[in-house]
């Protein structure tokens, strides 16, 4: 059994030596990219809810970020499960169940009285959700693409800065106007509309339509993927574990998110505190993501084109040093000065990854690795989210979870320094040493 | 460099920020578990007074003195709080 069919459909080639052409992987990047988007922007709007909860029911800021860290554990450790479900069931199955967790997780969460309800609901149904929305459908996006593919995941990567960009001002507005419960409940209505339609237009892979890979050329169709053989993927995986860069690419993820999740947690409450209105903190979710629309479009590019290595080490030491900027920030338009700044080096955190995992791995079966990394990105989100909750209740300042959002940024960017070279494919010849 | 199987890279990183996760799980922890006996013992001291108005007790009320009155209470401790501190050498 063979993973690279040698089949040829020399009818479906016209365009494939442009850039753009219309193709309907377009339409699969849309539709995983509007599904990311719905399903993670209220995990990444997350800092809205502290406030309106902690006044609701008197909790401790650190109380309610546990329920978000707890979410990023359940994804993190639920990551390679979901890959593995997606392997064997196929994205568009992944994104069903994944739909019906998230929904049942928010309609629960709305309507809870005690913090083990929260961390029921929010931290374990919404956490596994967010696992089979992030990992089954961006190898499913590569199957898509033959060539071209940074611009592939970098207009998939738009809808991780859209969703949030969106969604916090709005939820900020909703919370005020209607209540953080029925804040939950709105958006699991309009979502549940949302991912249904794109569940329907969704295709698992090209060959499901009779298509090939977006960027083909008549000389490699020989090698386009139309078919996953399980015992290949278990060869590989194998293979794959004993590569350096497999492992550290996880951890390199995961001091990425540590140094983003404080943020992104904390930074609402931190304006907070200098006296800034919660609408007018929300706004500031809003600007970084905006911004951050634009570097997720280009990092994939610019790695695709340029290397990941050098380009992902730019935005993780922008990340970093960026963040120095909250001590010194108390009006509200500094704070849009810092949104606009940490910005560029977040959007650029992640973009890189399945650049990466392509020059590393070629046109293998990445699944398992995408698994992995989104282990250890779950994982940063969870401490990161966590940290500045437990250092502010013993401190009463977040000055020491900034510090810590520093030093992991720019601990990440140094590890992307030590990784191998991009230049030659770390096991060339898995396929042939041991069929 | 490879650490037990693993890059030393990665093992770093995973041993630091186990250290982290649970010397500040632990740090968390205690601050909790004090606040929480120095408000018992307030409590315990406030109803002490209220039924001998004329008692005086040998201590302030300060977050840091309170332990001169708490040997004889036992405040509950939450499963995570008793973990984080009983796998924290320094708390």
């Amino acid at each position: 059994m063979k993973i690279f069919s040698g089949k040829s459909n020399n009818n479906k080639m016209s365009g494939a030596n442009r850039t753009f052409y219309f193709h309907y992987a377009w339409v699969i990047v849309a539709i995983i990219a509007v599904m990311q988007m719905v399903g993670a922007s209220v995990r990444m709007a997350f800092g809205v809810f502290i406030e309106p909860m902690s006044e609701g029911f008197g909790w401790s800021h650190g109380s309610i970020t546990l329920s978000y860290a707890i979410s990023h554990v359940i994804s993190a450790l639920a990551s390679p499960w979901a890959g593995r479900f997606g392997d064997r069931h196929g994205a568009r199955r992944a994104m069903s169940l994944g739909c019906g967790l998230f929904i049942i997780g928010m309609v629960l969460t709305g309507m809870a009285k005690e913090l083990w309800h929260i961390y029921a609901s929010f931290g374990i149904l919404i956490g596994i959700s967010e696992a089979l929305f992030l990992v089954p459908l961006i190898p499913a996006a590569m199957l898509w693409f033959r060539r071209h593919l940074g611009w592939g995941m970098g207009v998939l990567m738009l809808g991780w800065g859209l969703g949030p960009a969106v969604s916090a001002p709005l939820m900020g507005y909703m919370i005020v106007r209607l209540g953080w419960q029925w804040t939950f409940w709105v958006t699991a209505g309009v979502s549940f509309f949302i991912m249904t339609l794109m569940i329907y237009f969704f295709k698992n892979k090209p060959s499901d339509m009779g298509l090939i890979p977006y960027g083909s050329h008549r000389d490699d169709i020989a090698e386009s993927v139309v078919n996953i053989d399980k015992d290949k993927v278990r060869v590989f995986t194998k293979y794959i574990s004993k590569t350096s860069a497999y492992w550290n690419m996880s951890s390199i993820h995961f001091l990425g998110c540590v140094g983003h999740a404080v943020i992104l947690v904390y930074l609402i409450p931190i304006a907070l505190e200098e006296g800034i209105s919660l609408v007018m903190a929300a706004s500031l979710l809003t600007v970084m993501s905006g911004v951050s629309v634009v570097t997720r479009l280009a990092t994939p590019v610019l790695a695709d084109s340029h290397g990941p290595k050098m380009v992902m080490f730019w935005f993780y030491f922008i990340q970093g040093c960026t963040v120095l900027m909250l001590f010194w920030t108390h009006d509200i338009y500094a704070f849009y000065v810092f949104a606009v700044a940490f910005g560029i080096g977040y959007g650029g955190e992640t973009g890189g990854f399945p650049i990466l995992n392509r020059k590393y791995y070629g046109h293998a079966p990445v699944g398992s690795a995408h698994g992995f990394q989104m282990l250890g990105a779950g994982l940063g989100m969870a401490l990161g989210g966590w940290i500045g909750g437990v250092l502010y209740d013993i401190y009463g300042t977040y000055d020491l979870a900034l510090a810590v959002s520093v030093l992991a940024s720019i601990a990440g960017a140094i590890s992307i320094l030590l990784l191998e070279s991009t230049n030659k494919l770390l096991i060339p010849d898995w396929e042939t040493t041991n069929a | 460099m490879r650490f037990l199987g693993i890059p030393v890279q990665f093992a770093s990183v995973l041993i630091i920020s186990l250290l982290l996760t649970v010397y500040l799980g632990a740090w968390s922890a205690q601050t909790r578990v004090e606040e929480r006996t120095y408000n018992a013992v307030v409590a315990r001291d406030a109803q002490l007074l209220l039924g001998n108005p004329s008692m005086t007790f040998p201590r302030t009320t300060s977050a840091n003195s309170f332990s001169l009155n708490q040997e004889q209470l036992v405040v509950e401790k939450e499963w995570w709080e008793n973990t984080t501190l009983f796998l924290c050498p320094l708390h």
